[in-house]
This record gives structure tokens, sequence and C-alpha cells, in this order.
């Protein structure tokens, strides 16, 4: 028996996605939910499928709907489906092949040896609902594998629900979640209530009966319940991440899953987002170190970034600010008074990020993350600052460093002068040191004045450095309007604008030609002549850079002509199948 | 043709075979190193234990487990589980076993006062090549001649007609034990890589039974790559397949062998033997096909006799519970082999039953092949944190 399941993404974060299942215009069905086992009472709201197991060797696996998911009609519980699970040999037995594969098709199980040995996996035309990793209780046991298993998953079947049966609980959904998984099951709440435990969102414990709880099946299934919406509103309020930094305090084997998976996804492109996803970017607890978007931005600063030009004689090292950007804070308004005159290149010390340039202050996620402020460095932050610093050193000519940091960094081979000389930051005595320091700069080099305007469009050269391939299409640029809002124009035609709220450009049909001649943007390629409309869709789609984020601008091309510009709305790793939009059409010639 | 490999890193190559792995230890240099430290004229092992005679009287029983050039499977291919490798030689010759076989009956002075003696060879005494026809002349009609009952170990393919035409015209009543562990092809073939089917023991029975030879037949409790669900629900399947035709039935529990691929996987977290419990629950399913009028061992509805015998039970490498119960439930196990009764279980609980309900009542309906078994001993809510 075969079927698909109808599915709209209704929001995403990293790998994490609310799916909406059934009719997309009204599911009746959302992610992450619970499968139903033999034994389980579960309301149909948490729970879309139902799942039994016949008792032969090698079992047979049967996954029923409990509601009306399948199109078009969407008029019975459907679909539904029985694969053969195959022979599984354990994760740590990756050299050997069972040979007994299990099935193809809607259901499809997949196991460690599997994906190593299976090419009928590969075949373009498989098209699977719902994955179910079998081997999961074992894979958690081996450092990495779950993680990297489900990063192989995600990307080769971005349009598939994932189960991974056994090892899910309220205490680790937001982390197997942030790690792409959709569905659950209750055993491991089950296995609770039979020691007579309570299974919630800090893992195993004794309930506490003068309050009211107790181990029992009802018991368990609340702490599910809770843990699923805030896992679903997390999702869809794009703070996620700060849901999983709590998760994962609860076991030492959370933590270490988390750091590795966030290390694995750092080697892989196509996987963040250059937008917003919330409100802020909570980096609340040590782990956030360990997060992609970090390891983005340090791998950007030390390889890539460059200061802007005429601004790489005196690099000014400053604290950061609670209020972002930076610029809108009473405090640097304070040390750009203390500094008036230096045409410096300011930079901010802070954490998670390391180092934040005055010209990136405004872009994701710069200006929007939020830290606890105690005044006092942890050794790893104090550990990767230095390694920041020790590469833009490298990377520029500086000819002196004006550190008002405080951070006690090591400067080598460059003039330094330390304008806190332990004094706080914005103290008077503070203020006064870092005003004679940019004096002593200033009398002993000849750093160039340059005109806001010219600083502006460096900035934004900076902005299309980090966000776009490169910033050729800033060259003959002239700005017009009024900070913040910027109009960017060429030949008397406007091409972009500054938006702040995204931290990026706005592009104009104007910029097309432009984009295409410089080379400045990632492309897709899309089939067809008809002239092009609507959103960016899986079936549209020829050809698209397997590095582009969210949020990111991209040239669309037909017939090798560039036809239009679109934003993504999803990574690159879900453009391989995900239904849905993939990304908005912006302009179009 | 090249198999291609699901975005994994390292070169694409085709997959080993299960042997292939299941071999690797033994060639190890600790292994041979082990292998050439044993004197080829001492057996490995020699002693006595209470036992029953075919007839269901109690007596003591020699056990001889003889220094060998060990199993012909293992030379080619192996059984996934078998540690035997670590016991054997390979150039055992025959003047060494006679030397072992006379050591032995030296130690328990010529078997005096023992009805019954176990020769075992970490394969199978009657195949000619890992026993010569000399030696297993020796054991055959010696052990007639000393008036004992005689039990050794064979695979299928050495019992055939002639050979067993020729065994007993030396020894005319013993029996064979057969390691068929799993009375399924599909087991057979993948979970133990045993090198033959159930035909092939078929066979062997029907020619047994032809020269009156007895039949005891190994099952395994818990093979490898096999949920504790599976194991349990498919032996009382395959114990009413052999009861019939076997005299008795041995069920293995499987245990931990050192340099094993079980060892690998145990020390890996991804296999972990039987719970007692479940022991305990086969005997109460298997009662009522090797007692179908509810009888006891000896009585006149007893179809075969059923033996359970937890090596290292109670241990971490042995079929185990929480730790609390389990000498209480190895014992009654123990004791059940003996009388076949039921009641040796009587009145024997504990909180963890709950728990072993519980993951078997998972296991049959996760779609986890090779279970969710989880650490039995501990803090309860230590070993269910997340991992």
């Amino acid at each position: 028996m075969t079927g698909t399941i109808g599915k709209v993404v209704i929001a995403r974060q990293r790998f994490a996605r609310v799916w909406g299942l059934g009719d997309r215009k009204s599911p009746v069905a959302m992610t992450p939910a619970l499968v139903t086992l033999e034994g389980d009472e579960i309301p149909i709201e948490l729970s879309p499928f139902t799942s039994s197991l016949s008792s032969q060797i090698p079992a047979s696996l049967s996954l029923r709907s409990n509601l009306p998911l399948s199109p078009p009609n969407f008029s019975e519980n459907a679909p539904n489906w029985d694969v053969s699970l195959g022979h599984v040999l354990p994760p740590s037995m990756e050299e050997a092949d069972a040979g007994e594969k299990a099935g193809l098709g809607g259901l499809l199980p997949i196991s460690w040896q599997r994906m190593n040995f299976d090419s009928d996996l590969m075949d373009p035309e498989i098209d699977p609902q719902i994955i179910v990793l079998t081997d999961a209780p074992q894979l958690v046991n081996l450092p990495g594998k779950l993680g990297e298993a489900l990063l192989t998953i995600k990307k080769k079947f971005p349009q598939s629900l994932i189960w991974t049966p056994g090892i899910a609980g309220p205490d680790n959904l937001p982390l197997l979640a942030w790690m792409g998984v959709d569905l659950f099951d209750l055993s491991r709440s089950r296995m609770a209530c039979a020691s007579n435990l309570l299974l919630d969102d800090t893992g195993p414990r004794n309930p506490n009966p003068e309050l009211g709880e107790d181990s029992s099946m009802n018991s368990q299934l609340e702490a599910w319940r809770v843990s699923i919406s805030k896992v679903r509103s997390g999702i869809k309020n794009g703070n996620l991440r700060s849901l999983v930094d709590a998760c994962v305090l609860s076991s030492a084997k959370l933590v270490e899953r988390l750091r590795r998976f966030d290390n694995l996804c750092s080697q892989h492109n196509g996987i963040l987002s250059m937008i917003p996803s919330g409100n802020s970017f909570d980096s609340y607890s040590h782990n956030i170190l360990s997060d992609p978007l970090v390891k983005d931005w340090e791998d950007f600063i030390s390889k890539s970034y460059r200061a802007p030009e005429n601004m790489n004689k005196c690099l000014l090292l400053l604290p950061c600010s609670a209020r972002k950007p930076y610029s809108l804070s009473k405090t640097h308004q304070k040390f750009r008074d203390a500094t008036r005159g230096l045409n410096a290149h300011e930079v901010m010390v802070t954490s998670p990020l390391g180092l934040v340039p005055r010209d990136l202050e405004e872009v994701w996620p710069a200006a929007h993350y939020d830290i606890p402020v105690t005044g006092e460095w942890s050794l790893d932050e104090v550990a990767k600052t230095q390694e920041l610093l020790n590469s833009l050193i490298k990377n520029n000519s500086y000819e002196y460093i004006i550190d008002h940091s405080g951070m006690g960094l090591e400067v080598k081979d460059v003039h330094y002068i330390d304008s806190r000389l332990g004094k706080s930051a914005t103290s008077r005595e503070g203020l006064d040191q870092l005003s004679a320091a940019a004096k002593q700069v200033m009398s002993n080099i000849n750093v160039p004045k340059i005109s806001p305007t010219k600083r502006k469009i460096d900035m934004y050269k900076s902005v299309a450095r980090k966000n776009m391939l490169n910033d050729d299409w800033l060259d003959d640029v002239i700005l017009k309007g009024k900070p913040p809002r910027h109009k960017l124009e060429v030949n008397g035609k406007q091409i972009a604008q500054w938006n702040l709220e995204r931290g990026g450009f706005s592009l104009a049909k104007a910029s097309i030609p432009i984009m295409e001649q410089s080379n400045s943007l990632r492309s897709i390629d899309i089939i067809g002549n008809e002239k092009l409309k609507g959103d960016i869709h899986i079936n549209i789609l020829n050809d698209f850079d397997k590095e582009i984020k969210a949020g990111e601008y991209f040239l669309i091309y037909q017939n090798q002509s560039a036809v239009g510009l679109g934003r993504a709305i999803a990574p690159a790793w879900e453009w391989a199948g995900t239904p849905g939009a993939l990304a908005k059409l912006h302009q179009k010639l | 043709m090249t198999v291609r490999k699901l975005a994994m890193t390292g070169e694409i190559q085709k997959g080993a075979k299960i042997h292939d792995l299941v071999k690797a230890p033994a060639n190890t240099p600790w292994a041979i190193e082990k292998q050439q430290s044993w004197d080829g004229n001492l057996p490995a092992t020699v002693y006595y234990t209470p036992e029953m005679t075919s007839d269901g009287k109690p007596c003591t029983a020699a056990t001889v487990i003889l220094r060998t050039k060990g199993c012909h499977w293992w030379w080619s291919s192996g059984c996934t589980f078998c540690g035997y490798f670590n016991d054997t030689r390979d150039d055992v010759t025959n003047e060494n076993l006679h030397a072992q076989w006379e050591h032995a009956k030296k130690k328990l002075n010529n078997f005096e006062g023992m009805d019954m003696v176990k020769v075992y060879t970490s394969g199978s005494l009657l195949e000619d090549r890992e026993i010569p026809v000399e030696f297993q002349q020796t054991v055959l009609s010696e052990c007639h001649e000393l008036g004992k009952e005689l039990i050794v170990e064979s695979r299928c393919e050495q019992l055939t007609e002639e050979k067993l035409q020729w065994a007993t015209s030396i020894n005319p009543k013993f029996t064979v034990a057969i390691g068929l562990e799993a009375y399924d092809d599909e087991v057979l073939k993948f979970h133990v890589n045993k090198g033959f089917t159930t035909k092939s023991f078929d066979r062997a029975v029907k020619n047994l039974q032809k020269f009156d030879i007895r039949v005891k037949t190994y099952l395994m409790f818990k093979p490898p790559f096999m949920s504790e669900a599976d194991a349990l629900d498919h032996i009382v399947e395959w114990i009413s397949a052999v009861a019939e035709s076997s005299d008795e039935i041995s069920v293995n529990p499987m245990n931990i062998q050192r340099g094993t691929i079980i060892d690998r996987l145990h020390n890996d977290r991804q296999y972990r033997p039987p719970w007692l419990w479940s022991l305990v629950e086969m005997i109460h399913k298997a009662h009522d096909i090797i007692h179908p009028d509810g009888g006891t061992n000896g009585d006149e509805d007893q179809v075969s006799r059923l033996i359970v015998h937890p090596t290292a039970g109670g241990k971490i490498r042995g079929s185990h519970n929480c730790g609390s119960c389990d000498s209480e439930v190895v014992a009654a196990i123990e004791r059940y082999a003996v009388s076949g009764d039921l009641l040796e279980f009587e009145g024997i609980d504990c909180s963890c039953k709950q728990t072993w309900r519980e993951e078997i009542s998972l296991e049959r309906c996760l779609p986890t092949p090779l279970g969710i078994s989880l650490p039995r001993r501990g803090d309860r809510a230590k070993v269910l944190r997340s991992a």
C-alpha cells in the first residue's frame, strides 16, 4: 500500500519544523506529534498515526493514519503502510552488511547499516513520507552517530517526517526536534511509569504526591502535551534553541549530543538563516558557543573579513552594549564623543560572537543576540576572542590598537594602548583615557578622514561581503534618502534600500542586470518558458545553489537568462524535496 | 558493482559479511598467543556435576572438555556467538587427545561413581576432520565398556546413517547433543550464521532415531541482533517444534564470552543478555508443551525434558535481573530443570518484574529490531535519563 501525506511547513527553525498534516489549507494535525503504540491511549490531536508490528522475523511494520491525511480527497483515514523492517545489524558493526534489506515505499525503515550499504536509498524515485530510524536506541549509545544519521537523512529526504522510536521523552523532545525528528512515542514514559517515576521535561523523577503528582500514564501524557506545546511554540517563535539549551541540562549525554550536532552542522552549508528567526538570538547558555551560527560568524571574521577601505590603520576595541545595534546605546555615544576625529575601525568585544565590527553591527545575528551581562568572561570566551583578534590583526594592516574592551587581550607587533587601565569603560577616568589614546594615535599617524556617506557605503559593502558573494554591485552606488533607510542608486535608478529590521538590503528590479553582471548573488535555475509568478517551489526547480541560506536573495535564471530575484524562505537543505514554498519571488523582469 | 554510500564519510566499499567480523577476534594477537599457550596434552576442563540419567534417576556426571582443533565450521565461517576459538589449538594430535583422555580419567578416578560422561570437543566428536577416528573410537568404546551413559556434541552434517552405524557398532546407546540454536531458518542464517538449516536438523534427528540414539537439542535464548521480546516469543515456538523429536531440550541463555562479536556489542551497549524473568516466562509457556497434562518430570505426560542453565546467571555478562532477586530466580530455574515443576517459581517476585514486563511489551510493538534493553541495575531515575 502506498500513499502520500498532505503536508505543509507551518514554521521552521534550522532542522526543526512544525508540519501541518492533511489538507494544506486546513491541516488536521501538526508535528511534533506522537505515534500510538499498542496499549497507548493518546488523544487524536496529539497522535496522527498508530503503529503495530508483526511477530515474524524479520518483522513487518504497519503504520495507520488516525486522520484523513491523504490528498486529494482527504475523505478517509489514510495513508496506511506495511513494510518489512529487514534484518538490522547493530550500528557498531558498520563494516558488515546484513543482506536482507528492509522495504521501500512511503514508510521507509532506515538503520545505520542500511545507510551505509543499501544503494536503493539513492534511487531518485523514492519518496518516503515517514522515515523510521529503527536502530535509534543503539545509535544514542555511540557518540555522534544519531546526529550524523539524522543530518544525512534530513538532507537526502527533506520532505519526510522522521520517527526515532524508543528514545524520546518530554525531557529530550526539544533537542530531538532541533535535530529534525518529527514523530515520537511514549515508550520511555511507559518505562518510567513501570518504575513509578514521572518523566517530564526535567527527566525522570519521583513524583510529589503531596502536590497531586503521580506516575500514571495520564500524568506522563500531560508532560508530553506540555513539552510538545512548548516545542511547537518555540519553532514558531524562533526561540527553540533556548528550549534546547535548557532541556539538555537534564542529562550529560544530551549536552554532549547537542555539542556534537552543533559541530557537525558547522561543517555543512545551506543550513543556517540570515534573517532574525525570532525576536532575538538568545544566548543564555554556555552551549550557545558551539551553535553553528556562532561558528559561522567566527569563521567569517577569522578567514574572510577585511576592514573597510581607509579604516585599517587604527583598531579600536570597545565593549558591547545591551542595546542593539550598539551605536544606538548611550555608552557607545560616549565612546564616539571620546574618539571624535579618529577614523578608527571600531570592533566590539562580545560573547558569543567574539568580535563584531561596527560595519556589521546591524546584521543578523550581531544586531539580535541577547546575553546576560555579568562583566565577567569565561576562559572559553577569552580564548575565542583572542583567536579572532589574532586573525583580525593578521588580515589587516593596523598600526595602532586602542583596547577599551577590558578583556585583557594580548597584542603583539602592533602599537597597543590599553585605554581602560582597570577603570570602568564609561567612567570619567576611562573615557578620558580613551580620549587621550585617540589623540595619541592621531598625532602619531595619519588616519585619513572620510565622509559619513562614504563610511555608510563602506558599511554596506562590508555587509555585502558578509551576506552576498561580493560587493562589486555597490561600486558605482550613491546614497539617497535619510538614514537609516538609505536608498541605493546607480545611474539615477534605485537598485536597493537598506532595511534596518532585517539587517540587510531590499533589492529592486533594477538591480537584476547589475547582480548578474557582478555575479554577486547565488542563483537558481528554473524549468520551462512560462513567465515566472508566485512562490518558488520544488516543481519548477531545475537546479539551485546548495549554500543558500534562509532569508538570502538569489538570482533566478530561466533558459540561461536572469529573469528575477527571489528570497529564500527555507535554507538549501530543504530544497531537494520539501513541499510548499521554498522562496518568495521578489522581482521579475 | 560498487555499493553507493549514503553521504557517509570515507570511501564507498562493499559491506563485509557477518562472519568476517565474527572471526576477526580469533586472529587478534592476544587470541593467537592464548591458543599457543595451551598444553596439548591437557584437557581444557574436567569436572563433575549432579545430573539425571536418561531414565530420570539422579546421578553424578563427569564433564570432559577436550582441547581440540575446534569446529570445522569455524574454520570456514563460524557461529556469531561462538567463543570456543579461545579454547582450541590447531595442532592437537591423536596422541594429544589420548593423553588428555587419560588425564581426565585419572583425575576422576576412571569416572568411578559417575553414571554419565559428557565429552565435549568445542566442535563435533564424530567429525573426522576435527577428531581422529581412532580417538572417536576410544571414547565410544571405553564409555561403553565402563557402562557410562555417554553424551557427545555434534553438528548435523556428521550425523549420517553411515557414521551412526559405525558409531553404534562400538557404543550402541549414547546421546548426541546438537547445537541447533533456533528452529527457524531465518534466525539460523542471519542471527546465528549456523551453516545448516532446520531441514538438516530434521534429517539428522531421523538418522539418530533410526539408530536409537538419544537426542539432546540445544536452543539459544536471545541470539545476537535480536530483541528480548523476539527471543522470548520465538523460543517457545522452537521448543514446540523440537519437543517431540528431542529427548532433552537444553535452552542456553546467551552469555558474553570474551573476544566474541557479542562481547563487542555488549561493550558498545548494543546487546544485553536475557532477563532472568524472560527465562521464567519461557519456562511457564513451554511447560504446557513439555507436560501437556500439567505434570512434572518423570510423569507420564512428559514429552521431553526441558533444561535451562543460565551460565553466569545473575552476572552482568549472563542472564540477570535487577541484582536483588537474581540468586533466588537462578536457583528456581536450576531446580525446575530437575523437577519440571512450576511450583519452583511460586512466591518469587520483585519490583523489577514490572520493568521487565513493560520492556517486553514495548519491544513487541516498537519498530526496533535490536530492542531497547536498558541497564537493569542501579537508580532507575538515572537509568531512565535520556541517553
